[in-house]
C-alpha cells in the first residue's frame, strides 16, 4: 500500500500553482509520482474530498499548526479561513464523514 | 439545576487538556480518535412557554451531550459510533440514542458506501444540527431545522452511497443517496403533541429514502444544493376512547399515504462573511385514527441568514426564519405560522469553549392550529405547556455555552 503525506511549508511555488502565491510550497513524500498538482486537486485533498492524485498516489493532508504561511495557504488554496476550516473538519468528525487531519510540528522557514 | 450547570462547566474545564492534546491513539497500529461535545443553555421568554419548557419563568432545561469514537482499519475503511443524549423539557428526556454507528468504505473519491445507523445528509445543516459548537446560533432556524422534530430526518438505519465528482471548470458535485428505516424516539415533539389529543405512540417510523446534491460552483465561496426525501411512515399506539364509550387504551394507528420533502439551499462565504438561505417543503398526506380520517399538511418554510466573524473570538449573526404549517390554510392565523427574527453574538472563549447570547422575536405559534381546526404540526409551541392559552407573539432570550474536544 502506497501512502504519502502532503505538508505545507514556506518556500517556492510548484507545478501549476498560481504565480501570486509564490511563497507557498507543498511538500510530499518522495514516492509520489506526480510532478505537479493543480489547485483544485490541492483543495480537494485538504477538504478531504480527494484522497489520491492524478498518478494514483494516495495522499493525506498534514497541516501546519498556525502562522502566516498556514493562513495564506488556506486562503489562497483551500478557500477557507482557519476557523472555517476547523469547523469544517469537526463537522466531518461529528457526522462520521472523516477524521481530523494531522498537524505538523514543523515551522515555516 | 445548578448542579447540572456546574457539571457542564466542570466537563468543559476537564476537556481543556484533551482539547489541547488531541485525543488520538493507536490500537494495533490502527489510528483511533475520540471526540465529545456538550452544551448547557438557559431560555427565558416574555409570554409563551417554548420547546416544552417553562421558559416564561426562565429555564435551564436545555442540555445535551455526545461522544464518539472512530477507527481507521485501512486507508479506505473506517468504523465508528456516537452516543447522543439531551434534555429540552420533555424532548429527549435523558434517553440516550445511538446517534450513528457506521462502517464506511470509500472505493474511490467519486464512489463510497457507508452503512449502519447513518446521519442523513440533507441540506446545509441537517446532519450537524445537534453539534452546537459548529453553529453560529444557539438555535438553528426552527422553520427548516425544528429541534423538536429532529427525529424525523436526523438519521436512518440503512446505508448511503456517496462521492465527489470533479466537473472541471464547473467546480465539483458531491452526491449522497440514502435508504433505510426511520425510527423515531418516543421523546420527540410530534409524539408529545399527540399526547394532548390522548394518543400515546409505542412506535413511529418506516422506510425513508432520498438524496442530496451539493454543487461547489466555480464562483469562489458559492455552494448550491438540493435534497429530496420520500418516506412511508406508520405510527402505532393507543388512544383514550373513553369519551366515545370505549376503553382508555384503544388501539391507534396512523400511516402515510404520501410523504415527501424537498429542500433547496445556497451558501456564499467571502472572508469572514457568510450568507445562507434554505427552503424546505414537507408534504404529508396520511390516514389517522385507524383510517377514519385523512389529513394533509403542506408545510413550507425558509430562512435567510448572515453571519460575520468580527475577530478570532467574536462572531455576530442574524436570520429571518419563515414557517407556515399548512400552506393551504390562511397564513395569518398565529397557529399556522411562525416568523422569527434572530440576533446572535457568539464568543469563542477558547477553541473548545464557546458562549452564545441570542434574541428571538417571534410572531405566531407554529402549527398549533386554527379556530375550529385541529393541531397541525409542532414548531416549538405546545398548547398543554401553555394552559392559559397561547399569545400571538413571543420574545425569547437564549444563553448557551458549549464545549468540545
Amino acid at each position: 500500500m502506497k501512502r504519502v503525506y502532503c505538508l505545507v511549508l514556506a518556500a517556492l511555488a510548484i507545478g501549476s500553482a498560481p504565480a501570486w502565491a509564490a511563497d507557498i510550497k507543498v511538500i510530499a513524500n518522495s514516492s509520489v509520482g506526480a510532478s505537479s498538482v493543480s489547485s483544485d486537486e490541492l483543495k480537494g485533498v485538504f477538504l478531504a474530498t480527494k484522497s489520491s492524485l492524478s498518478d494514483g498516489s494516495r495522499v493525506e493532508p498534514v497541516l501546519l499548526k498556525s502562522g502566516a504561511t498556514h493562513e495564506a495557504f488556506l486562503k489562497d488554496y483551500v478557500g477557507k479561513t482557519e476557523s472555517a476550516l476547523e469547523t469544517y473538519y469537526r463537522s466531518l468528525v461529528f457526522t462520521a464523514k472523516d477524521r481530523c487531519p494531522s498537524l505538523s510540528q514543523a515551522t515555516p522557514r | 439545576m445548578f448542579t447540572r450547570i456546574s457539571t457542564t462547566l466542570l466537563a468543559a474545564a476537564l476537556a481543556a487538556p484533551f482539547a489541547q492534546a488531541q485525543f488520538n491513539f493507536d490500537i494495533d497500529g490502527k489510528p483511533v480518535q475520540i471526540h465529545s461535545f456538550g452544551s448547557q443553555g438557559f431560555m427565558a421568554s416574555d409570554q409563551n412557554n417554548y420547546l416544552t419548557t417553562n421558559t416564561s419563568k426562565g429555564s435551564f432545561d436545555f442540555t445535551d451531550i455526545g461522544g464518539n469514537i472512530s477507527m481507521r482499519l485501512t486507508d479506505n475503511f473506517r468504523i465508528g459510533a456516537q452516543i447522543y443524549d439531551r434534555e429540552i423539557g420533555q424532548l429527549g428526556a435523558w434517553h440516550p440514542q445511538l446517534d450513528w454507528a457506521v462502517a464506511d468504505y470509500r472505493v474511490k473519491d467519486w464512489f463510497g458506501v457507508r452503512g449502519g445507523v447513518v446521519k442523513t445528509v440533507f441540506g446545509l445543516h441537517n446532519d450537524t444540527q445537534d453539534v452546537d459548537f459548529l453553529q453560529t446560533y444557539a438555535l438553528l432556524p426552527q422553520s427548516v431545522y425544528p429541534t423538536d422534530l429532529r427525529d424525523a430526518l436526523i438519521r436512518h438505519r440503512g446505508g448511503d452511497v456517496y462521492g465527489n465528482v470533479s466537473l472541471g471548470r464547473l467546480g465539483s458535485l458531491a452526491y449522497t443517496g440514502f435508504a433505510g428505516l426511520r425510527v423515531d424516539s418516543l421523546y420527540g415533539g410530534y409524539i408529545y403533541l399527540l399526547h394532548g389529543s390522548g394518543i400515546f405512540m409505542n412506535s413511529y417510523g418506516g422506510l425513508q429514502y432520498g438524496g442530496d446534491l451539493k454543487w461547489t460552483t466555480p464562483i469562489k465561496g458559492l455552494v448550491l444544493g438540493a435534497s429530496r426525501m420520500n418516506e412511508d411512515i406508520t405510527g402505532k399506539g393507543t388512544y383514550d376512547a373513553s369519551i366515545f364509550g370505549g376503553p382508555k387504551d384503544a388501539p391507534y394507528e396512523e400511516h402515510s399515504l404520501s410523504d415527501w420533502a424537498n429542500q433547496f439551499y445556497g451558501q456564499y462565504s467571502i472572508g469572514n462573511l457568510t450568507l445562507e438561505a434554505e427552503y424546505r417543503r414537507w408534504y404529508r398526506y396520511q390516514d389517522i385514527f385507524n383510517g377514519f380520517f385523512t389529513v394533509t399538511t403542506d408545510t413550507r418554510t425558509w430562512y435567510a441568514d448572515t453571519s460575520y466573524r468580527l475577530s478570532k473570538r467574536f462572531t455576530v449573526g442574524g436570520y429571518y426564519s419563515h414557517f407556515v404549517a399548512d400552506w393551504g390554510t390562511a397564513h395569518f392565523y398565529p397557529g399556522n405560522h411562525l416568523y422569527d427574527k434572530v440576533l446572535t453574538l457568539r464568543a469563542d472563549l477558547k477553541n473548545y469553549w464557546d458562549v452564545k447570547v441570542e434574541g428571538h422575536f417571534m410572531n405566531g405559534t407554529g402549527g398549533t392550529g386554527i379556530p375550529g381546526g385541529g393541531l397541525l404540526y409542532p414548531d416549538g409551541f405546545y398548547p398543554f405547556n401553555n394552559p392559559a392559552g397561547l399569545k400571538p407573539t413571543t420574545t425569547l432570550l437564549v444563553v448557551k455555552t458549549g464545549f468540545n474536544f
